[in-house]
């Protein structure tokens, strides 16, 4: 019995129980047609890693020459309201502690 | 919720969250503020079960981001309108070149439906197949075979721009 790609893409991600991976791996030492169809998964999943790392890396090379001032103003908002929160949670300590 | 479980959270899920949001918005700057937010969120509203903190996370975090794109449209659409044709993009050659693989795997990924997409993005952020499952609402037996189609098409449509642009 030959296994569907979503199984030997769990596989290749180590989301399979160990008793399931056991079992895939005998498999593929017998079958041809599943080394074939995990090889294609692998190259897929090395070509979109890859592709990604490549994105990201641009991504933060062109984060200093973006100057975006509404970035910046919900930065600051975001930050104010964590800050707000943060404030808000050390008041309900100390309270707690008052109450003991 | 408890400050040590919040803290271990967050310690735990920054990078996967903050990774996903720089590749849904394409902005590191962007994607710090919003997962930020994500935190807040968690920290404000948590969900009633923590079983699957990673999952509803990704989730936030992705409709937090979707918000933002949709804001960011309408905001540019305004200020477009405002201008009038006088709309002007500076950007250097440098820049463009730069930018024309980063568009090239926007383009690809944008081939992919919405849901596989996120299921992507997920896994090349570091999230397991029970926090994709939880975010994109499916099995987790499903995940596996959603990410080896969605990857294979994603080869495909970005080897076909490659082929055109040569």
């Amino acid at each position: 019995m030959c296994y569907k790609e979503g199984i030997l893409q769990a596989y290749l991600d180590s989301e399979l129980d160990s008793e399931q991976a056991c079992e895939i791996t005998r498999h593929l030492e017998q079958c041809a047609g599943c080394r074939g169809a995990l090889a294609e998964l692998q190259s897929n999943d090395f070509f979109a890693k890859s592709c990604m790392e490549r994105y990201l890396a641009g991504v933060q090379e062109t984060y200093s020459t973006i100057k975006d001032t509404r970035s910046s103003r919900n930065c600051f908002s975001t930050r104010l309201r964590y800050n707000i929160s943060k404030l808000f949670e050390r008041g309900l300590n100390a309270m707690k502690l008052y109450k003991k | 919720m408890s400050q040590v479980f919040y803290q271990e959270t967050y310690n735990r899920y920054y990078p996967a969250v903050c990774r996903q949001l720089t590749f849904m918005l394409g902005s590191r700057a962007v994607a710090e503020e919003i997962t930020q937010e994500t935190f807040l969120r968690l920290y404000c509203t948590p969900p009633r079960q923590y079983e699957n903190i990673g999952g509803w996370l990704s989730k936030v975090a992705a409709n937090l981001a979707y918000n933002y794109l949709r804001s960011e449209k309408s905001r540019l659409r305004r200020e477009e309108k405002i201008k009038g044709h006088g709309f002007t993009v500076v950007s250097s050659e440098e820049s463009a070149l730069q930018n024309e693989e980063s568009s090239m795997v926007r383009h690809a990924l944008q081939s992919l439906p919405e849901r596989d997409r996120l299921c992507l993005l997920m896994k090349h952020s570091g999230f397991s197949y029970e926090e994709i499952a939880e975010a994109i609402g499916v099995k987790k037996s499903s995940v596996g075979t959603i990410i080896a189609r969605a990857q294979a098409k994603f080869k495909r449509v970005y080897l076909a721009q490659k082929g055109c642009d040569a």
